[in-house]
């Protein structure tokens, strides 16, 4: 990673290109989950890696490459939902971007309502939960990019999974019921 | 939690945003065009003559109050006479224009390097913040410096700088732990205090549950019959984090006086 970074550093366009390609998957699917919505997981994940080419000289190679990248991530995200709840009326935004209402809505079979659930959580839950499972994050990661106590994590994700317990069981007694 | 259960999130995450994936081509014909773009527009603006291998500097979503290079610019640069405390020494002036450092940290026990860089402020003070993290916001005459990384669910981050030059700090203090009392649950007055910055201490929060609002201010005198006033708001859960990120600000805070 570090010779990666060098490169970049020295103005290699195909190291960056090699860069992108190793974390694009990941930063896309944490995007989403952050997000819930593909496009602007797409715009937040294009942000985010303009940002890293832009600021790359002040990256200290001595400290690990992916908190960071995944800090500017998360805040990129956000800024971008945060500007669009300012700035665009939903309803605009939905004719602008025709079409994604329905691919959001993508059914991918019994674990459809674990993802749902996984939605619905708070984002100080939410997001652990993503870096967790999604990147495979350990708690120690997971804190410094999100610049927590890693108790605090480790107390969030616990939380975290407790709640999609309860609303899975919840769901399952519900389908019982009407079996 | 069982492993069959962990299983099942990761699945559901990673199925739920497989479609997502599929954008990564456009993404990257996206990213390119931009930084192709900016580099035209930097070569355009700044080297009509020659292009330059070095990377371009992001234009800045937050206005810098102060950049670097004007601080650089700033030539003349007189100090208030004597030593009064929080005032830069002379023989400090080189430390405390190097534009970019690298400070130790110590977070909960652990200790951390971050690189800080420096900020100038016309309301007549410098101090150094990690621009990864942090920026700077200035409005109706006070500084707002603040994690470019909010979450919406805790009470607002910040750190917010202003100076009154109307009134002594004796009277300030008495004044800002009469409003505390009226709207906090803990009011605390620490009196004088020598660091992060000599300064009267006051300290208040809404409680002792992890999101509770913390706010803690520190005057200091200004030794020209005014005060700074350093406000930094948090929540009860960040005070090893955040408070103590605030406070390392602080400690490289500094007046100064300059004639540009």
């Amino acid at each position: 990673m570090n010779e990666l970074i060098k490169q970049i550093k020295a103005g290699d366009r195909e190291a960056f290109k090699a860069l992108y390609d190793q974390y694009a998957n990941y930063t896309i699917r944490v995007a989403t989950g952050i997000t819930r919505n593909k496009m602007v997981a797409a715009d937040a994940v294009q942000e985010t890696f303009i940002r890293v080419y832009n600021n790359i000289n002040s990256f200290d190679e001595d400290k690990p490459f992916e908190p960071w990248l995944y800090r500017i991530l998360i805040n990129e995200c956000n800024r971008i939902l945060k500007n669009q709840s300012k700035t665009i009326p939903i309803s605009n935004y939905l004719e602008e971007h025709a079409g994604i209402v329905e691919e959001d809505v993508y059914k991918f079979e019994e674990y459809e309502e674990l993802y749902t659930a996984v939605n619905e959580l708070d984002d100080m839950n939410r997001i652990p939960i993503i870096l967790k499972y999604l990147e495979g994050f350990t708690e120690l990661q997971i804190a410094d990019t999100l610049n927590l106590n890693v108790n605090t994590v480790k107390s969030r994700l616990f939380k975290g999974r407790e709640k999609l317990k309860k609303k899975m069981a919840a769901l399952n007694e519900r389908r019982h019921l009407y079996e | 939690m069982n492993k069959k259960f962990d299983d099942q999130i990761k699945e559901s995450l990673m199925k739920g945003t497989e479609e997502s994936t599929k954008l990564k081509d456009e993404i990257w014909n996206k990213i390119e065009q931009e930084i192709d773009a900016n580099q035209i527009k930097q070569k355009i603006d700044h080297n009509p003559i020659g292009g330059s291998r070095r990377m371009i500097k992001q234009k800045r979503k937050t206005p810098r109050i102060f950049g670097l290079g004007a601080v650089a610019a700033a030539l003349l640069i007189v100090f208030l006479a004597g030593t009064a405390p929080g005032h830069a020494a002379i023989d400090r002036v080189r430390e405390l224009f190097v534009p970019e450092k690298t400070i130790v940290e110590e977070l909960e026990g652990m200790e951390e390097e971050t690189d800080v860089n420096l900020q100038k402020s016309r309301l007549g003070y410098v101090i150094y913040f990690d621009e990864q993290r942090y920026s700077l916001d200035s409005l109706d005459g006070k500084d707002k410096i603040a994690p470019i990384e909010q979450a919406d669910y805790v009470p607002e981050v910040f750190m917010e700088i202003e100076q009154v030059e109307d009134k002594d700090i004796e009277t300030l203090a008495t004044e800002i732990q009469k409003m505390l009392a009226g709207e906090y649950e803990t009011v605390r007055n620490e009196g004088s205090v020598d660091s992060p910055i000599e300064s009267i201490y006051l300290y208040a929060n809404t409680g002792n549950n992890w999101d509770d609002e913390v706010v803690k201010y520190y005057l200091v005198d200004n030794t020209q019959g005014g005060v700074f006033v350093i406000k930094q708001q948090f929540f009860f859960e960040a005070s090893e984090g955040f408070g103590v990120r605030f406070d390392n600000m602080l400690k490289e805070f500094q007046m100064i006086s300059l004639e540009e």
